[in-house]
């Protein structure tokens, strides 16, 4: 053992100083001849001293390993250089390529569906801000982006139906059009299958809310056309009695409806009390019966409190002829809050405001109306009555003339017959009743009494209803 | 946790084969001698290549920092397509899906092996340059959190997270 230790520490000089002749001998023609010789001697010094097998390295298993890098390094020089070039898999070239193209291509299908997302994002800031009649319209729009197959490939998007049909639950803003437009949605957006899940269930009862007030709605079409209610016209009190006697029997009786998807499958409910409350309240209305309206009307509320698109608005003109304008203004706000852009939500705050006297505030509410983007013709109107409160006459007559232009109405033609009158404009007040008569409107007692001379604009538009009836 | 570790970098195994060779070509090109360049093995390196310590700050942020950036630009572009028609349009189809799987892919697969942070852990905070360390800290932090994370799959769970939100924070910036 200690011959070999010996021996070991003899190489290791010789190969030192080996080396350093090496480097004196750089330039020595005899350099490469020498160089082979020290070569030589070093292999005959492995053969007859081979390295330990903890010496070897681990990679190639022949060469000693490189302990200049260190005592625990386990490859030699030669692996070393060689792991710096591993070479790459095949494979893994495919796999980049087919990466970078499926990530381009998803790129490329947003970029195809642009428009139908960025009308998504539309609508979902218009809900962020309660407008829901422009977030239907963005919805719409959606869809028609994605069902597009001109662009690339088009997409059902039965979830975007659902979103509309909850936007158009809560606002229905075109009344029993709107609950037609639910029910259609919501067929489109669920099948049967997840019409039987609890995730949907939300739907599901808005689906058979909506068929039951629209089934509603038609016992009551059905039951006011009846021959011994042919002839009503309001005045008859034992009529009215009967056919409201009716109506009230309805609250008793069941509606049959399809399931949905599933025409097999049939539901009954009870008729919806909040219809039928709501058609008793027209009832009263259309004859006279103020207290009564509103002591229906307050029933339709309680039997659905949340749908503020029946009830607000009426409530609220009827608060404001009993004096109650701060219970108006509070309908106002819950319509508002309903759906930001119910132009009927600015009309009964001007109108609340023209009782209580502030026109400026009127006008204001009117405006704000008009930037919600609000078309009714009845905004212009109240804006027409505000004016003619402050005798801007002319301008009330151009209000009336744009309201005109999309709707003609009874009440829209008396509060332009006010304003062209006040402003002395016989061609319009001449043209006006022209256009009353060819309607049939003849003129209310409101009216009839501004005629004849015995009130004037301001009891007109201040007193009772403060509107032309 | 290996056993957890290692079956999320099979399930997202796009990403994982990809991180892996853009290590290796770092690797090449600052000639770091490789030791293992497979990309699934059972052991904690499982998704990163191993290799020898780096020489210097250059090539031990390079090294984690290409890698991290490319899956991240990528999984973007992929999620772009997926997620969208997924979470905004709730729009289920097959493209759908499969660009969403490769984007949570390619996200959960970002970050440098520990040990690789931990080295480049040494060379910036290890030494002297307050420029090159306040500059570097904000990357080196993100890189160092996501290899911390990645030990415990938790970048996968993040990546799920981030893929289904994803259309609803950049929406406001796209459109």
């Amino acid at each position: 053992m200690d011959k070999r230790t010996e021996l070991d520490e003899e190489l290791e000089r010789l190969t030192e100083a080996f080396r350093e002749e090496l480097k004196k001998q750089r330039n020595n023609d005899n350099f490469d001849v020498e160089y082979e010789l020290i070569q030589q001697l070093q292999e005959e010094d492995e053969e007859e001293n081979p390295i330990s097998e903890d010496e070897l390295c681990t990679c190639c298993g022949a060469e000693r390993r490189d302990f200049s890098r260190g005592e625990d390094y386990q490859y030699c020089e030669k692996c070393r250089e060689a792991m710096k070039h591993y070479p790459f898999s095949i494979h893994h070239f495919f796999i980049v390529a087919s990466v970078v193209f499926a990530s381009v291509f998803s790129v490329l299908i947003f970029v195809g569906n642009f428009n139908g997302f960025k009308s998504i994002y539309n609508a979902h800031k218009f809900e962020k801000e309660n407008k829901l009649t422009s977030a239907i319209g963005a919805y719409d729009e959606a869809v028609s982006a994605f069902s597009d197959s001109t662009s690339g490939k088009s997409y059902k998007c039965k979830s975007l139906y659902l979103r509309v049909a909850d936007d158009l639950y809560r606002s229905m803003p075109a009344g029993a059009n709107s609950m037609s437009a639910v029910i259609t949605c919501i067929e489109k957006g669920l099948s049967s299958f997840k019409a039987g899940l609890p995730i949907y269930s939300e739907y599901v009862d808005m689906y058979n809310d909506c068929k039951v007030m629209e089934s509603t709605y038609e016992k009551i079409t059905e039951l006011a056309q009846n021959e011994k209610y042919a002839a009503f016209t309001g005045e008859d009190d034992k009529t009215y009695n009967e056919l409201m006697n009716d109506m009230e029997e309805l609250l008793s009786q069941t509606v049959t409806v399809t399931a949905l998807n599933n025409s097999k499958s049939l539901n009954e409910f009870p008729c919806s009390e909040m219809i039928v409350r709501y058609f008793q309240y027209m009832l009263s209305y259309s004859c006279k019966k103020t207290e009564q309206a509103y002591k229906y009307l307050s029933l339709a509320k309680e039997a659905n409190s949340s749908a503020v698109w029946l009830y607000g608005y009426d409530l609220g003109t009827m608060e404001i002829q009993n004096g109650n304008t701060e219970k108006a203004f509070e309908y106002a706000k819950l319509m508002k809050q309903n759906d930001y852009e119910n132009s009927y939500a600015y009309i009964l705050e001007a109108a609340a405001h023209r009782k209580n006297g502030n026109l400026k505030k009127s006008l204001a509410s009117c405006e704000k109306g008009f930037d919600m983007g609000a078309v009714s013709p009845d905004l212009y109107r109240q804006k027409a009555m505000t004016l003619i409160l402050q005798e801007k006459f002319k301008e009330a007559e151009k209000e009336c003339k744009t309201a005109l232009e999309t709707e003609q109405y009874g009440a829209l033609y008396f509060v332009y017959l006010i304003a062209a009158t006040e402003a002395k404009d016989a061609d319009a007040v001449k043209e006006i009743n022209t256009a009353l008569g060819d309607m049939g409107i003849s003129y209310t007692e409101k009216m009839q009494d501004y005629i004849d001379g015995k009130i004037t604009y301001t009891e007109v538009l201040t007193t009772g209803t403060g509107d032309i009836e | 946790m290996t056993a957890l570790y290692c079956v999320t970098r099979y399930l997202t195994f796009f990403g994982t084969e990809l991180r892996t060779f853009y290590e290796h070509i770092m690797c090449r090109i600052f000639k770091i001698p490789v030791e293992d360049s497979r990309s699934f093995k059972n052991s904690e390196l499982c998704g990163h290549i191993e290799h020898e310590l780096t020489e210097n700050t250059k090539q031990s942020f390079l090294l984690c920092f290409v890698p991290f950036v490319l899956n991240f630009i990528l999984g973007n572009a992929a999620l772009f397509g997926g997620s969208y028609l997924l979470f905004y349009g709730r729009i289920f189809c097959l493209e759908a899906v499969l660009t969403f799987w490769l984007g949570l892919s390619l996200l959960s697969n970002c970050a440098p092996s520990f040990e690789d942070a931990l080295s480049l852990k040494d060379y910036l905070y290890g030494g002297e340059g307050k420029a090159k360390k306040i500059l570097l800290a904000p990357f080196f932090g993100v890189m160092y959190a996501s290899s911390f994370l990645e030990r415990y799959s938790l970048t996968f769970l993040l990546a799920i997270i981030y893929s289904v939100f994803f259309p609803f924070f950049t929406s406001a910036i796209v459109f």
